[in-house]
């Protein structure tokens, strides 16, 4: 019945992930004792928005201290700590690289007219692009699509500007 | 109409909707956004029910209400207040309350996982084993109780198997098993020195006793 669609996201409420269902695509919340769902109908989506940003420079530098400060640790100290700190040089490494392999990470939100929605399976702008492939294809088979005149008709202020 | 952006609530720059594109907003975000023609469909308002005359039939909940759909599952007239489109079907509020019963689980919003809690209850004592292993005898039965008694509930719309029931079932088993063992060897070894001790040898006489 649903197809599960892949990234997993971990927030406050636990983890998170999303299934595609024939003419609904299901957001997925699961703590340790109880699973909680969203439903959003193809036909309701209004727009999804992938916002890139820079955590993955922020984890790549958190990484790189981690190695320098282990690096420096198993020169300085003596033979038994070496060992301690040449485990926790390998963890940090194994997690810098992984860093970089996953590639920069976003946010992604979907709308519809009552409301926005954070997708927090969706935290890699690669992933994202393929899940959201798949999305939109969904999305306008069931709606169709937006021609040109129509996004012009999205802007009737200007962007940058304040609708109250 | 204009679609906002998630962060800043400022309308998107429409070079953010082209392929590929990626344009900076207001709030410094850089965004990329796809849109669909739902975004000129106005929300949807709710109807109104009917005032019922005398020769019509009522709504289950609202007497003074016209009946306009009976219910798919329950088969009660429903007002158009009452009833709930659902995939082309017409329920009312109870039948869809979540966990009603596993027919529902599709349309439930949430679920309580028992078998996580099964296995919970019966691997934790065990995993904390250092704190908790006292709890043994109270997790354990509970656990077991548990699985038998929430095994058929409703697994929720994604997929997902009762192998934790499984695993909580065998943990919890083991765990008796163990501690009727264990209960039974300090009885054993309780009893088994009284049992073992050395009855007193029969006092023998001897001709030299009778003699004197």
């Amino acid at each position: 019945m649903y197809e599960r669609l892949p990234g997993r996201g971990v927030t406050m409420q636990g983890k998170s992930a999303l299934y595609l269902g024939d003419d609904h695509l299901l957001l997925l919340q699961e703590s340790l004792v109880r699973q909680t769902y969203r439903r959003f109908a193809y036909m309701d989506i209004v727009s999804f928005q992938l916002h890139p940003n820079q955590r993955q420079r922020i984890a790549l530098f958190s990484w790189g201290t981690a190695l320098v400060l282990f690096g420096v640790l198993i020169a300085v100290t003596p033979f038994e700590f070496k060992i301690v700190f040449g485990v926790l040089l390998a963890l940090a490494l194994v997690g810098f690289v992984m860093e970089i392999v996953r590639g920069p990470r976003c946010r992604v939100w979907l709308s519809t007219a009552v409301g926005e929605c954070e997708l927090p399976s969706l935290r890699r702008v690669r992933l994202a692009e393929r899940v959201l492939g798949r999305l939109v294809a969904r999305v306008e088979s069931v709606q169709g699509q937006l021609n040109p005149d129509q996004l012009r008709h999205l802007w009737p202020v200007g962007p940058g500007v304040q609708v109250l | 109409m204009s679609i906002c952006c998630a962060r800043c609530a400022l309308p998107l720059d429409p070079k953010a909707f082209q392929d590929n594109g990626l344009s900076r907003c207001v709030c410094g975000d850089l965004v990329h956004a796809w849109a669909f023609p739902a975004v000129f469909r106005g929300v949807a308002v709710g109807r109104n029910a009917t005032a019922r005359v005398e020769s019509e039939a009522s709504c289950f909940y609202h007497p003074m209400s016209r009946a306009e759909v009976p219910c798919v599952r329950c088969g009660r007239l429903l007002c158009n207040v009452c009833d709930i489109p659902v995939g082309g079907e017409h329920c009312c509020a109870v039948c869809l309350e979540p966990g009603a019963t596993s027919a529902e689980a599709k349309y439930a919003t949430d679920l309580v996982l028992h078998d996580s809690i099964n296995l919970l209850l019966a691997a934790g004592p065990l995993v904390l084993g250092l704190f908790l292993w006292w709890l043994i005898p109270l997790t354990a039965p509970f656990a077991l109780f548990r699985v038998f008694r929430h095994y058929n509930a409703p697994l929720g719309p994604v997929p997902r198997t009762r192998v934790r029931h499984v695993i909580a079932g065998i943990l919890a088993t083991l765990q008796l098993l163990a501690l009727g063992l264990l209960v039974a060897w300090g009885v054993t070894k309780a009893v088994a020195p009284a049992s073992r001790r050395p009855t007193p040898a029969p006092a023998v006489t001897t001709e030299k006793d009778l003699g004197d």
